[in-house]
């Protein structure tokens, strides 16, 4: 047997608990270090999911229904090796961004320990077939995030932690009550068996319809879907900058994964009738909402915080696209799957930049940014490329998915998606070109002095970058969507 | 090889960023070094083309769309004026920039639109001429507001907010029409007969990418955005606002009317008629507002919007003649409009003299530059034997080939028009004033010699209009495979 998926969790779990038992003076190293095995084991697992199809993994050699499966298909490796990229990054930049002089400042000792934790936790959501374990994946998830957001303990922080933690809470518990009604009724927890089950005539009309709507609704709270963003701005804006960026770019694409999880690959289409036309029409808001709050922030973080809400609408356009099945069902998701990697690599770059341009400034205040781009190059060219992305303009990631969403909502007779993603477009371009302009400004406010760490410039110069080329790796997350439960045999993209 | 007009301008741009602001000897040479080998790439492509081989290449990209590159007449005549243009201007542009801030961010992304524009010209479909289109707007913004000042930003914030909404409503048509009728590669005559059926959803589609290319072929009512950007430094008003991104719009139209519909189904679907008057209407109306502009640039900036229709319309008429002058005027407009911008920064950088009412006594000061000037301004009026009236000549024969005597009178009056707004800048450089009384003559020898040549240049294109390889030749024999054939 294969034992790469639970190597995938294993892995940073026992780098997580090397951390807690070592001396303070070697966290940065086996963080470091951890991440650089798990990075090599997902690009394993991508080769070996692209060379033989799914994996599936039975823990202690039970299996499904009796003991717990998991399942590594073609989207589940692409989160992983998302997850691996963008966290390699992240770990990067914290290595530089707390300070090593001042373990106390920021509480960071237990950062090392907590991010390990929270990457375990998402590996273990992405891999899972299994339903009830999502809940467990979901509160280690929660849990591990909200300690994280704060970590500072300042009132700011725990503020944001408090709204963030009964969030997070309300979410886990209606997503377990749903389980349990969807176990009393089907009396399954494996994401396989429970499909077929559901397939049976009469299942709509038991309790497992009410189930699954809970389960859904709690999703969509989890993934900040407008309206039920309310915890995610102050949570994200607050946290330490690489926590933001892990949080923006990894956590809400767990919950995402799994509700796409249960929506395309649990639930016949039209289980749940009218929850896919009304999810993208809150993601439509939550484009326009987002957009117009994002330009209104007046600091950095919060302002990027809502381009997160906004771009997480892109998400949701999916679901209604995916009842005309074939081929339009295969592009739309493999748009859908190209905008989470581009907006998880330009998201995290775009706030480990905007945490360096606030330390360089040493204000949070975007209207006093000014001339950036002449004393912080680097940083104003990280804002503007991971915009690039965000705009969703060519060549970047965001380009091939508006690309495949356009194209996918026009063939299936639903063209006005296509001109609420361009409208998206242009209002993403209208928050991020407000920023560009003061960085490009030619007055110039006082900055402080760079600090020595190179990595708090380059890691976010790396993820943007790479967010702005994505667009050339659309054929490997097409490759990767073909070799999943969520998209019907036999369908291939041309 | 198709790849390499796009390749070597961008990683030039990259190597400008690395070197950093103060090492000039280095960047000038690698930007020299890589717009004279762009140059000698585009021609070398340039006569395989003639010869009848077209070099593709392509990579793919989404599903069912690739992105591709090739060198055929019609792009390579567009990326040979671009790319040569580019050796000239960065020749001015050193000189010009002597003492500016910024020059690192400045040359590469000069460097990072020639690449996009080279993009523009050499993609072989409309998914990857949007593509390379969209990153002409991302770089040039940069440039628009590289002074910083609270005017340059809203000009770039103009810029944007046209240029973007023109850049959606282009995505929407590509994609509309890839699903329709799949990615389609432009060919001569058009690629769409298979699918000619669907007339309400090209009509539709058409309206959509005119929409998108008429932002930057600055067609009236999209032309907003263009006089504000004159804000930016000379050399990016130069090339880039009179050479690279406009023409990127009008060669969009080309390829839109010539290579996509074809001109057959473009005239049988109603859309290259409403376009032919669209393109009327803004090239009278552009030429009487410029009769009134005082500020030099503002002048030059609405006579390009005139010109920049002149083509379009010639486009529009669906004739092989029109088509082949629009095609020619392409290169002739950029060759005179650049001579005329770049005196203009002459006079604005060495004499601060930015209005036609300071411009007395210029003529006796710089009487080089204002030579070059003047030769340019005949041109573009369309005096004989100067490179404008050899493609003013093939539009006017066009008008009367495709039966629309309407377009020969637009011609004629704005050839008027043109003398009318051109002459009063020549008076006014002649006039008696103090400018003369200054010390030294001309300016920087960098800025004087491009001007120098470039003025040359359309009397030398002018002359030579009729021989293989000019641009009337070479226009005539790329349009000539969308017709069928073209009656000289």
């Amino acid at each position: 047997m294969d034992h790469l998926p639970a190597l995938l969790i294993i892995a940073p779990l026992a780098g997580a608990a090397l951390v807690f038992v070592t001396s303070r003076s070697v966290d940065r190293a086996i963080t470091c270090i951890t991440a650089a095995v798990i990075t090599g084991l997902a690009v394993l697992l991508v080769a070996r999911v692209l060379g033989g199809g799914a994996l599936r993994y039975e823990i202690g050699g039970w299996g499904a229904p009796l003991g717990i499966d998991l399942v590594a298909d073609g989207p589940a490796a692409l989160f992983i090796l998302l997850t691996a990229i963008v966290g390699s990054a992240v770990t990067a930049y914290a290595t530089g961004y707390f300070p090593v002089t001042e373990p106390t400042r920021y509480g960071h000792g237990l950062f090392w320990t907590l991010w390990l934790f929270m990457w375990t936790s998402l590996n273990a959501l992405f891999l899972t077939g299994d339903v009830f374990n999502v809940y467990v994946c979901l509160e280690l998830v929660g849990i591990s995030a909200v300690a994280l957001v704060t970590l500072k303990g300042d009132a700011e922080a725990l503020r944001a932690g408090g709204r963030y933690l009964f969030a997070s809470m309300l979410a886990a518990m209606t997503y377990l009550l749903g389980v349990a009604l969807l176990y009393s009724a089907v009396g399954q927890l494996d994401m396989e068996v429970l499909r077929d089950a559901l397939q049976q005539p009469g299942a709509a009309a038991s309790g497992a319809a009410v189930g699954l709507t809970l389960m859904v609704a709690a999703l969509v709270l989890k993934t900040a879907l407008v309206p039920a963003h309310f915890w995610l701005p102050t949570a994200h804006a607050s946290a330490p900058t690489p926590v933001s960026a892990a949080l923006s770019a990894l956590v809400v694409k767990g919950s995402y994964f799994a509700l796409l999880r249960l929506m395309l690959g649990v639930m016949p289409p039209g289980f749940l009738p009218g929850v896919d036309v009304a999810l993208a029409v809150l993601g439509s808001i939550a484009i326009v909402w987002g957009s117009v709050q994002a330009l209104l922030q007046s600091r950095i973080k919060q302002f990027v915080a809502y381009s997160t809400v906004a771009q997480i609408g892109y998400l949701f356009i999916v679901f209604p696209l995916a009842r005309t099945g074939g081929d339009v069902l295969a592009l739309a998701l493999g748009g859908t799957l190209l905008h989470a990697t581009a907006h998880g690599l330009a998201k995290a770059g775009l706030f480990l930049g905007a945490g360096s341009l606030m330390e360089r400034f040493g204000h949070a205040e975007i209207a006093r940014m000014r001339g950036a781009a002449r004393s912080a190059p680097v940083l104003t060219a990280v804002i503007t490329l991971a915009g690039v992305t965000m705009m969703g303009l060519p060549p970047s990631g965001g380009f091939g998915s508006k690309w495949m969403l356009i194209s996918a909502s026009v063939q299936a007779g639903q063209w006005w998606w296509a001109l609420v993603l361009g409208l998206g477009g242009l209002l993403a371009a209208a928050y991020m070109f407000r920023v560009v302009a003061v960085l490009m400004a030619d007055t110039a406010d006082d900055v402080g002095p760079a600090r020595a760490a190179v990595r708090l410039e380059w890691a976010p110069l790396v993820l943007a970058v790479a967010a702005l080329f994505l667009v050339l790796a659309a054929p490997l997350v097409n490759d990767l969507v073909a070799i999943s439960s969520l998209v019907p045999p036999g369908v291939m993209l041309p | 090889m198709a790849w390499l007009p796009v390749l070597i301008p961008a990683l030039a741009a990259v190597g400008t960023f690395v070197l950093g602001e103060d090492r000039a000897r280095a960047r000038n040479a690698l930007n020299l070094g890589a717009a004279i080998l762009t140059a000698g790439i585009v021609t070398t492509l340039a006569v395989r083309a003639y010869d009848g081989t077209v070099t593709v290449s392509t990579l793919p990209m989404l599903p069912g769309v690739d992105l591709g590159v090739h060198g055929d007449l019609t792009g390579l005549l567009f990326a040979a004026v671009a790319s040569v243009l580019w050796c000239v201007t960065l020749v001015y542009a050193i000189g010009y920039m002597d003492h500016a801030r910024d020059r690192a961010r400045f040359f590469g992304f000069f460097a990072l639109c020639i690449s996009a524009a080279n993009g523009v010209a050499l993609a072989t479909d409309p998914v990857s001429l949007f593509l390379f289109y969209e990153v002409l707007t991302l770089t040039t913004y940069p440039l628009v507001v590289h002074s910083g000042t609270a005017e340059a930003r809203t000009a770039g914030r103009t810029y944007l907010l046209y240029a973007l909404g023109g850049g959606t409503a282009l995505l929407l048509g590509v994609a509309w029409l890839t699903v329709i009728a799949g990615q389609t590669p432009f060919t001569p005559g058009g690629a769409l007969h298979a699918v000619s059926g669907h007339t309400t959803a090209l009509r539709v589609v058409f309206g959509l990418m005119a929409a998108g290319f008429g932002v930057k072929a600055a067609l009236m009512p999209l032309h907003g955005w263009l006089p504000g950007a004159m804000v930016a430094p000379a050399p990016v008003s130069s090339l880039l606002h009179a050479v690279a991104v406009v023409k990127a719009g009008v060669f969009g139209m080309i390829r839109l009317v010539n290579e996509l519909y074809g001109p057959e189904l473009a005239s049988s679907l109603g859309v290259a008629q409403v376009l032919a008057a669209l393109a009327a209407v803004s090239i009278v109306t552009a030429s009487v507002i410029a009769l009134r502009q005082d500020d030099l640039k503002k002048r030059l900036a609405y006579s390009t919007v005139a010109q920049l229709s002149y083509i379009t319309l010639g486009v529009a008429l669906c004739s092989p003649l029109a088509a082949a002058g629009a095609l020619a005027h392409l290169a002739h407009h950029a060759f005179m409009k650049i001579t005329m911008f770049f005196t203009a920064g002459s006079l604005a950088e060495t004499l601060h003299v930015k209005k036609l009412s300071e411009m007395g006594g210029v003529a006796r000061r710089m009487p080089l530059t204002m030579s070059a000037f003047a030769v340019a301004a005949f041109a573009l009026a369309g005096i004989p034997p100067l490179a404008g009236f050899a493609s003013k000549w093939l539009l006017g024969s066009g008008s009367v080939e495709a039966d629309a005597p309407w377009a020969l009178l637009v011609y004629v009056a704005a050839g008027a028009l043109a003398m009318g707004y051109m002459v009063p800048i020549l008076l006014a450089s002649l006039r008696a004033g103090d400018r003369g009384s200054r010390t030294g003559i001309e300016s920087d020898p960098r800025m004087l010699w491009p001007i120098v040549i470039v003025g040359a240049m359309s009397i030398i294109l002018g002359l030579t209009a009729g021989m293989p390889g000019s641009p009337i030749h070479w226009a005539m024999t790329a349009v000539a495979p969308s017709f069928g054939g073209v009656t000289p």
